[in-house]
């Protein structure tokens, strides 16, 4: 539990050092265009890691399935699996 | 209304309230209903996917900039311990970006799926719809169809196979009809899965895909090979390491047009994702991680060729 305080306060730190609490980096000052919308041909709205969330939740989906012969049901798989995926 | 008519709709009425009472009961049970919401930050070096070099876009828009998003998933499972179930989903995400706001996104998807378990084979029939939105404006809709099946060899080893059927819609404005992006996709999937010990497997897929487009710019074939792999770490059960790298191959159909009298060659792309991402459980139902991804999609057409990085930390409760 030490650990894992210590890891929110070297992240809010981190944050407050690079973010806007902070002095502005180059990429924070970068002049933006007046336009009003976004370049619709080129940006894609996913956010990253979509495809990875999708492949973990089939992955998961499909560790529930029974072997040949085995005797493990869906459920049963589910309670003991960790939740691993990474959601987006 | 005919006499006939009459017993025929006391049927159906009772069979309607015969299946809701179930899934009332079964939702009262706590085996049925699952939530599942996430919340994270994240520094996004390139939020716009404005090209490497910047004078390839029609004007520079910013780059990066933080990122707040969240992620609540609620479904319900009609019959879990069952062969046959029917599982439906509301997915919710939105983004926002505190100096590029143009680009905070808000996604609504909404899906049924239908599965029927056969020994060790599992049918899957998954239809969803998905309405994104970007800065307020209605962005992109469509519709996705994924007959699916699995089949798990033994303990370890199993495989899938899958056909996609997509439509399609974008609703921002294009300049000429070449640009336009609204189309249908169909493309079948191939994946390969090694469960090697409880909550880690590594995952191989490969999938095609061939889109159709409304504006010829846009009609063009996708090759996606990803391996991934959920790693729970020895000696530190609390702790899971995810990694993917996802390689993908676009060449598109027809020479570029941008509307003025430039050539350009058929446009191709090539695109490099890789993710880390590092999980700690704090509570059965509570984890945290922290994150890295990587996207390069290297594209002679300079307009689509950029660099992105994405690291940042998300919560995330499960039930």
């Amino acid at each position: 539990m030490r650990k894992i305080l210590l890891s929110l306060v070297v992240f809010i730190i981190t944050v407050a050092l690079v973010g806007p609490m902070g002095p502005s980096p180059s990429w924070a000052t970068e002049p933006t265009s007046p336009q009003a919308a976004p370049d619709t041909q080129r940006f894609k709205p996913e956010p990253p890691g979509q495809a990875l969330k999708k492949a973990n939740e089939d992955a998961e989906r499909y560790s529930k399935v029974p072997p040949p012969g085995g005797k493990g049901s869906g459920a049963e798989s589910k309670k003991s699996a960790p939740q691993t995926e990474e959601k987006k | 209304m005919g006499k006939t008519k009459v017993p025929i709709l006391m049927v159906m009425l009772l069979g309607l309230m015969l299946a809701v009472g179930q899934a009332w009961g079964a939702a009262l049970s706590g085996q049925n209903f699952h939530i599942d919401a996430a919340a994270g930050i994240d520094w996004d070096s390139n939020v716009s996917q404005q090209p490497i070099k910047p004078s390839a876009a029609a004007q520079v828009r910013g780059q990066g900039d933080m990122s707040y998003y969240h992620n609540v998933k609620l479904w319900y499972n009609l019959n879990p311990a069952g062969p046959w179930d029917l599982e439906a989903k509301y997915d919710y995400y939105q983004n926002f970006h505190p100096r590029l706001s143009i680009y905070d996104t808000l996604m609504h998807t909404f899906t049924v799926k239908p599965s029927y378990l056969s020994g060790s084979t599992m049918f899957y029939l998954p239809f969803s719809y998905n309405f994104t939105d970007v800065q307020s404006d209605k962005y992109s809709t469509n519709f996705d169809l994924s007959p699916t099946v699995f089949h798990r060899y033994s303990q370890e080893i199993g495989i899938e196979t899958s056909l996609t059927l997509a439509r399609y819609y974008a609703w921002t404005p294009i300049a000429i009809p070449e640009y336009d992006r609204s189309g249908r996709q169909i493309g079948p999937v191939l994946g390969f899965y090694y469960f090697y010990k409880p909550g880690g497997y590594i995952q191989a897929r490969v999938r095609y895909d061939y889109f159709a487009a409304g504006g010829r710019n846009n009609d063009g074939s996708r090759v996606h090979f990803l391996v991934n792999g959920v790693y729970p770490l020895p000696y530190h059960p609390r702790f899971t390491l995810n990694m993917f790298v996802d390689l993908g191959l676009e060449p598109y159909e027809h020479h570029y047009f941008d509307g003025t009298r430039t050539w350009f060659p058929r446009r191709h792309d090539t695109i490099f994702n890789f993710g880390s991402i590092l999980t700690y459980s704090i509570y059965k139902t509570l984890t945290v991680n922290v994150h890295y991804y990587l996207t390069r999609q290297a594209s002679n057409i300079p307009t689509y060729d950029y660099v992105r990085h994405v690291v940042g930390g998300q919560l995330r409760f499960t039930y």
